[in-house]
């Protein structure tokens, strides 16, 4: 036996770029066997859950806004929705609408920002967005151009685009000006066209191959994309409605991260949310430019290639604006913001899709309306053990290669789940034991 | 020349800046306001000279002026450690392989503490717009 069959090996990868947060990876390898997988979030825990305790329902949707500047919207819309189910609030179809359209604009600024500037880079052995621009000047200015729609929307209706102000429990503080929506239209018929390019060019892009079994779980919504409510659905058939979540799936505590990670219930098996579960699930229900686009580029379904979330972004991209489109040209504009409602004592849920996949929100309130529990579930943290299990499946084919060359191909695979660490915490140092 | 921040807390040090100068400058300057430094794109197309105001933490006493001029190092130095976005000197680094960057630009950086009041507008403020004016037109003589 050589010593290069028998010698120990660790790899570490010091600091993951182009993702949003930190954290660590370690490989841990015995001459060609991998030992262990552990990817850390060793930044403290941050606490949301319990910083809301006590506090007044109202304060929720800004407080759990600052979880992330990336996706704000879905944690404060799954927060507004969980409490009106708590406080049984209807809100108005036209409230729904301007929800929906609010969620396309942070789709659409988040997809656009890993699309171009994050992931892409990648397929081209560049280092970053900047040396991208280089090589695609057009593509990266279209990038940017769809990323700032984006945030114009979410400034328009929810005060800034960073950490928006004005969702509330049963609709919104104020609601925008019909003519400063219409105002939008252009643009989003411009965004159109240039999501469909950039679907186009990406799909250029030669992607690696790889094909990894994958429990999809994603929101389905009998007449719509599902993106703030509907059922809860798995590619293996299990289908419930979003108030029996934690019945099926649980957060666990793993010694070597301080965030925690989601897994099925009874199996403790892993699943993948995000685009990739949500164009497997709900391909049916894109909207018609989105569905023409992933039709004429071959986009395969089922899909068990991680590589092509970056496809699937790009043409939830483009069902985004389809979708803004039709919201900007209905919207009418009407007098009441929100629904009255009882302030009572009770518990809600509910379950939307942030840009990177199902986010999942409870809490109980007492009849102050003071928050008594919360829970929230967001979907990087669901998405980690899965990213274990991955790359204990990708190694294999790398294990040739230098420790640096492990670790950057590493990065790049961890990149295809669009990881925002601050979420659950931060990511990534990757290190590598060979035993 | 752009302030770039918001009108909240001390992010609000740049719009502040930028509206102090807004008027005091002659044609063709022209004044604005960002929210997010890749803004600074949109206003590049045929622009000489660009000028930012920004908020820089205290080293030696609040309300004190920095000129850096690209590629100073310093001004590569002061990344922020989001990835939500793109920082200025990532938006200045892609404006430049883009072909887009300005011939000149300056970073106007000015000391401000997380805790200092900028409700109303301190006199260090006035004084900073005056100093910022002055080298402008003082430079547009040269």
């Amino acid at each position: 036996m050589s010593a290069s069959e028998t010698s120990a090996r660790a790899i570490r990868v010091p600091i993951l770029t182009r993702v949003e947060g930190e954290g660590s990876l370690l490989i841990k390898l015995r001459a060609r066997e991998i030992v262990d997988v552990q990817l850390a979030i060793y930044e403290p825990p941050r606490l949301f859950e319990s910083l809301l305790r006590g506090r007044p329902f109202a304060d929720v949707a800004d407080i759990t806004a600052r979880i992330c500047g990336i996706c704000p919207i879905a944690y404060q819309m799954t927060a507004v929705q969980a409490l009106e189910a708590a406080f049984s609030v209807s809100v108005h179809p036209e409230i729904r609408s301007l929800r929906r359209l609010m969620y396309c604009g942070e789709w659409i600024e988040s997809h656009a920002l890993h699309v171009h500037l994050l992931q892409a880079p990648d397929f081209f052995g560049l280092d970053s967005g900047i040396e991208l621009a280089e090589r695609f000047p057009d593509e990266v200015k279209r990038g940017l151009r769809l990323k700032k729609i984006g945030n114009t929307l979410l400034e328009t209706l929810g005060g800034r685009a960073i950490h928006p102000v004005n969702l509330a429990v049963g609709g919104y503080y104020r609601l925008p000006k019909a003519a400063d929506l219409k105002a939008l239209i252009a643009d989003f018929e411009w965004g159109l066209e240039a999501a469909i390019d950039t679907v186009r060019w990406v799909s250029t892009i030669p992607l690696p191959s790889i094909e990894l079994p994958y429990d999809y779980v994603a929101i389905q919504h009998p007449s719509e994309y599902g993106i703030i409510e509907g059922e809860v659905v798995c590619s293996d058939g299990l289908r419930i409605p979003h108030t029996a979540y934690e019945q099926h799936y649980a957060e666990v505590q793993v010694p070597h991260s301080t965030a925690l990670q989601s897994r099925r219930i009874p199996s403790g098996s892993s699943y993948f949310v995000g685009p990739l579960a949500r164009m497997n699930l709900n391909r049916e229900q894109l909207a018609e430019p989105a569905k023409r686009i992933a039709d004429e580029i071959d986009f395969p379904t089922p899909c068990f290639n991680a590589y092509y979330g970056i496809l699937a972004r790009s043409i939830e991209v483009v069902h985004a604006f389809a979708e803004g489109l039709d919201h900007l040209r209905s919207y009418r504009g009407r007098e009441q913001a929100r629904a009255a409602f009882q302030i009572k004592r009770g518990s809600g849920c509910a379950v939307t899709e942030a840009p990177r996949g199902l986010i999942y929100h409870r809490y109980e309130v007492d009849d102050q309306g003071r928050i008594e529990l919360a829970k929230i579930v967001p979907p990087t943290s669901q998405n980690q053990a899965q990213v274990e299990q991955d790359l204990r499946a990708f190694l294999p084919s790398l294990l040739d290669e230098s420790d640096a060359e492990i670790a950057l191909s590493c990065e790049r695979f961890v990149r295809n789940y669009d990881p925002c660490i601050s979420c659950s915490t931060h990511f990534l140092n990757l290190r590598i034991e060979r035993e | 020349m752009v302030g770039i921040g918001s009108p909240h807390g001390n992010d609000r040090l740049g719009w502040d800046l930028s509206q102090l100068l807004a008027g005091q400058l002659p044609a063709p300057w022209a004044i604005r306001q960002a929210r997010v430094p890749t803004d600074l794109l949109d206003w590049m197309q045929g622009c000489e000279r660009l000028h930012l105001l920004d908020a820089c933490p205290v080293v030696q006493e609040v309300g004190r002026v920095h000129r850096l001029e690209w590629p100073d190092a310093r001004i590569l130095q002061a990344r922020t450690v989001t990835s939500h976005d793109y920082d200025v000197p990532q938006v200045l680094q892609l404006a430049e392989r883009l072909g887009q960057l300005p011939v000149q630009v300056v970073v106007w950086a000015i000391e401000v503490d997380s805790d200092v009041d900028l409700v109303p507008i301190p006199s260090w403020m006035v004084a900073a717009a005056c100093l910022i004016r002055n080298d402008v037109l003082l430079e547009e003589t040269v």
